[in-house]
């Protein structure tokens, strides 16, 4: 019995890494290691460390919560299966983030034009954290001007090619660096500043085209 | 008007809004932006529409029951899986070690029983000295002079019949044996030929003829080992 719990002690305690080491290199390696002889608990804490950012990658790259979530359980399926091909030493977080973004694109293309007819109308209307805020001290008018310009956003986003759009999540949404966008999309960080800039400058572009047919209608 | 720095600037004006430019390209963009009203514009959309972005998918609140719903049901798929990939006979080790005791002791047996019946061979042949060879051919020819070539008397056929000529070999049976024996009585010559790619078994021979002659055909064909002896000087 005590040694169970002194096996229990230390697989909890000393094997895994603590909280505090999260964000350190050695971390998800340590991890991993214990993950792929089998270990849940080091593949749950895994899941804790990143599940946030795969969510909200998920949602940025398909705009329902429904589907960032099946998503998101789809990402770490591939993971755990795929755990044993991961090569020591490649940066396991840009590992996992190529992943997201693949399994994004898979949930996408399987939706098809039904997901891009709808996006932007159904729940980020009302998932918007941002609107949430601007709700709460708008008039009318300014509050819908702005509902449309964020539908019209989230709609342009979704005509972008696909590594654009990755890019431009990646880079502009999620606050990564070039660099690691292009570690995490598996490219020069040259292709990834092109990608991003003609990313930018279409949804400016889709923007200002939208902004000057509303004005000509009013 | 647009010159040609402008366009210069325009290319860099998406990363310069971004903050991805640095020293002296970040401050090239920015002397031009004080100067150019039409660039500043530029400037002040790609402002706008970055922020609109940022605003249309700034993420929701998800709560802690949507993520460990997640973990649940990611766990929940991995052990449902190891449970698939593992029919319930192969996750009881004991028969894993119960199946190899018993293919050992099969083994066993049937080493014991077909070694056995290989390794018999007649007690004479069994005393008698061992030679090694390793041709990939051997013809052996001895040659013993029979009565009517050689004009001897029927008397001394008798002697003659008491020289021994014993071939051992694995792959000759006991009835080859034999009959290897009836030849060298009835003929004059015998020609025991043994083929084994990789041995030649124990060979005895004791021969007191008046010539003998031993042809070891060697693995090239064109070299044939000729060993021609007289006969055995201890004969009478």
């Amino acid at each position: 019995m005590a040694a169970e719990m002194a096996h229990i002690f230390l697989t909890d305690a000393q094997a895994l890494p603590s909280a505090s080491e999260e964000q350190s290199a050695d971390y998800f390696a340590v991890l991993v290691a214990r993950a792929r002889a089998g270990d849940e608990l080091a593949f749950e804490r895994i899941m804790l460390a990143t599940e946030q950012r795969v969510v909200s990658i998920a949602w940025r790259m398909l705009g329902n919560r429904e589907d960032a979530r099946d998503a998101a359980q789809d990402v770490y399926l591939r993971v755990f299966k795929y755990l044993a091909r991961f090569r020591a030493g490649e940066d396991f977080r840009a590992w996992l983030y190529r992943i997201t973004i693949n399994v994004c694109h898979d949930f996408a293309r399987k939706k098809g034009v039904a997901a891009l007819a709808q996006f932007g109308e159904i729940d980020f209307d009302e998932e918007s954290a941002a609107l949430e805020t601007v709700r709460s001290g708008a008039n009318p008018e300014s509050l819908a001007l702005l509902e449309q310009q964020l539908a019209l956003v989230r709609r342009a986003l979704q005509t972008l090619p696909e590594k654009e759009r990755a890019a431009l999540v990646l880079r502009d949404l999620e606050g990564f660096s070039t660099e690691e966008v292009a570690r995490a999309l598996g490219s020069r960080p040259v292709t990834v500043r092109s990608q991003v800039c003609s990313a930018r400058a279409r949804i400016k572009t889709f923007c200002d085209k939208l902004t000057r047919k509303r004005g000509a209608a009013q | 008007m647009r010159t040609l720095k402008c366009k210069r600037v325009a290319r860099m004006i998406s990363f310069f809004v971004a903050g991805d430019l640095v020293g002296a390209p970040e401050r090239e963009v920015a002397t031009h932006l004080a100067v150019c009203e039409r660039c500043r514009q530029l400037a002040e959309e790609f402002s706008d529409s970055s922020s609109l972005l940022t605003q249309a998918f700034a993420p929701p609140e998800f709560g802690a029951e949507f993520y460990s719903g997640i973990r649940d049901a990611v766990l929940g798929e991995i052990t449902r899986d190891q449970r698939r990939s593992k029919p319930a006979l192969f996750r009881r080790p004991w028969i894993y070690a119960t199946a190899f005791a018993a293919v050992v002791v099969i083994s066993g047996v049937m080493v014991q029983h077909f070694g056995g019946t290989r390794r018999a061979t007649p007690p004479d042949l069994a005393r008698a000295p061992q030679v090694t060879a390793q041709p990939t051919s051997l013809s052996l020819e001895v040659e013993v002079p029979s009565p009517r070539k050689k004009h001897e008397l029927p008397g001394k056929r008798s002697a003659q019949s008491s020289n021994v000529l014993a071939l051992a070999n694995p792959h000759l049976s006991s009835r080859d044996l034999i009959a290897s024996q009836a030849t060298r009585d009835g003929g004059t010559q015998i020609e025991p030929v043994v083929q084994s790619p990789t041995r030649v078994g124990p060979v005895a021979l004791a021969a007191s003829s008046q010539i003998s002659r031993i042809e070891i055909q060697t693995a090239d064909p064109n070299i044939r080992i000729i060993w021609v002896t007289p006969g055995d000087s201890r004969e009478p």
